[in-house]
């Protein structure tokens, strides 16, 4: 079964817009990551919120684990295998300092006391921010906002993590925070990953990428065959990171050098 | 500029009183109001402000705070001393000026209201200064969970009052970007006359609000993604402990006020 699947999906806000996300079919394997990326306004954001029935489709279905988002009752146990870490670190945090705020969603659970004192431990170890957990959210770095976000979802053992633009608002160091817990998470705990994102550099960390445009799936490759695409991103206008770029010059250049291309490639995922 | 700031007037430390259960200080503090209203004495008062100071000196705050959190309603105790004396004619006339006569019971009464006012604030005072705003939100839902039958939402103003407590911080800090932003634009927040104040208020007080909007949209969103669905069913993380000295203590305040009640009303 996969993990997500997404069958013939249309989805608009409102009956007289045109379709932010259409005619989408898709699927995604357990423990695989996928990185969304595309223009402003492509629907990327709008489909990783159909994702665990925040947004209901339209048309068509989204079936988490085989289980369709639009069947009311398996919407809680849906919630809860798909985990989300939205754009805004401060826009999500909902208690008055970390501990609570990680316990959060277990307490929506209705879970045991000792239970999520466990789980807390666990997850705070894991995303590197048992140190703070008394802390208040206004005293906290954006990384570590986001890296708390992560936790409280965690804590929930989701089977697949979404991550809406959760980087964009950081500064270079909370990127990086952010971006080797998430990776962390994939190796280690084999948890699915979806990341939209606006940064490629992000989307290569990724097993496949999908481009969205106008609410449509533009194209979906495995990340290793992005290298091959260059003049497809330059195409569409999406920025190269500078190690692309530089591939790209070489590869221009009548140079055959593929060792060079090697080292390059090796040096993205360093 | 709002760097430090201490939500509410909250002073951590280990005093009995901080370690007491909110939901007890709460109690108590019931008990204490309700008591400074049924007394109408004044040896009932002279026992009371006893007990306040009683209170005080087991709470381990330095006195400067408790007058800080008092200050606010001096004016208030002021007027409402001078609203009684004035127009309470009983008794003998002490002097007068003009058409104003100041009277002994006027006097008396005055003062009364005065000592009743100032008292309530004290007692208050103490509990905000020993307890945090988180506690107190916990202990308020407690006590009033057995209310929802008569559709006291206790859960929903909790949760509320706790959102709240949270983003006072945030938002304050929020106000100072904007108001650096709009400075940078040539807004004024401290000269010219009130008509042009109020104006580079509303340049300050309008993107807050507008702001503060979005953010409570993407926290209802953020908060639906992880499983809220209302107060059913739901388990807490933090617990409250009641000891044996909170009994104790509640059990004294109730007696003080039924003795009170019998022998100084």
């Amino acid at each position: 079964m996969e993990a997500v699947d997404l069958q013939d999906l249309y989805f608009r806000y409102k009956e007289e817009e045109s379709f932010a996300v259409q005619s989408v079919n898709a699927s995604i394997r357990h423990g695989e990551w996928i990185a969304v990326i595309g223009p402003n306004g492509s629907g990327k954001s709008t489909l990783s919120r159909l994702f665990n029935g925040l947004l209901m489709p339209t048309l068509g279905d989204v079936y988490i684990n085989g289980k369709s988002t639009q069947t009311e009752s398996d919407l809680i146990a849906i919630r809860r295998d798909v985990g989300m870490v939205f754009q805004n670190p401060d826009h999500q945090f909902v208690a008055p300092t970390v501990r609570d705020d990680i316990a959060f969603g277990m307490e929506n659970a209705g879970m045991e006391r000792e239970e999520m004192k466990d789980r807390i431990a666990e997850v705070s170890k894991a995303t590197g921010i048992d140190h703070l957990l008394e802390s208040e959210p206004h005293r906290l770095s954006g990384g570590q906002k986001q890296r708390v976000a992560i936790a409280g979802v965690l804590a929930l053992q989701p089977q697949i993590m979404v991550f809406d633009e959760a980087t964009s608002m950081l500064d270079p160091a909370g990127r990086r925070e952010v971006m080797a817990t998430t990776k962390k998470l994939h190796q280690q705990e084999g948890i699915t990953i979806v990341s939209v994102t606006h940064r490629l550099q992000e989307a290569l960390m990724a097993d496949r990428i999908w481009y969205m445009e106008e609410g449509q799936l533009g194209f979906d490759l495995p990340s290793e065959q992005l290298f091959e695409q260059l003049e497809l991103l330059t195409h569409k206008n999406i920025p190269l990171p500078y190690v692309l770029q530089l591939l790209q010059q070489v590869r221009q250049t009548s140079l055959q050098g593929s060792f060079l291309e090697q080292k390059m490639k090796d040096g993205l995922f360093v | 500029m709002f760097e430090h700031v201490i939500i509410g007037q909250y002073l951590p430390g280990y005093s009995f009183l901080h370690k007491m259960d909110a939901r007890a200080k709460l109690l108590a503090v019931f008990i204490f109001i309700f008591t400074i209203f049924m007394i109408e004495t004044w040896a009932g008062y002279g026992v009371l402000w006893g007990t306040a100071i009683i209170v005080f000196f087991m709470s381990g705050v330095p006195f400067r705070y408790v007058r800080k959190g008092m200050f606010p309603i001096f004016l208030l105790v002021i007027f409402t001393f001078f609203l009684h004396a004035l127009f309470t004619q009983e008794g003998e006339e002490l002097f007068s000026i003009g058409v104003f006569a100041l009277y002994e019971g006027g006097v008396e009464q005055g003062l009364f209201i005065a000592f009743r006012l100032l008292l309530l604030v004290f007692i208050t005072s103490l509990l905000t200064l020993t307890t945090s705003p988180i506690d107190l939100t916990d202990a308020l839902e407690q006590l009033f969970t057995p209310f929802k039958r008569i559709g006291i939402p206790a859960h929903e103003i909790a949760l509320m009052m706790s959102i709240a407590i949270r983003f006072i911080p945030t938002l304050l800090q929020e106000t100072e970007k904007i108001v650096k932003a709009q400075s940078a634009r040539g807004a004024d927040f401290t000269r010219g006359s009130f008509k042009e104040r109020s104006q580079a208020f509303a340049a300050l007080l309008v993107p807050l609000f507008v702001r503060a909007f979005k953010r409570a949209e993407d926290l209802a969103l953020a908060m639906e993604a992880r499983g809220y669905n209302g107060g059913e069913g739901r388990t807490k993380l933090r617990q409250l402990t009641w000891r044996l000295w909170d009994s104790v203590i509640c059990f004294l305040m109730l007696a003080l006020a039924v003795l009170l009640f019998v022998f100084a009303r």
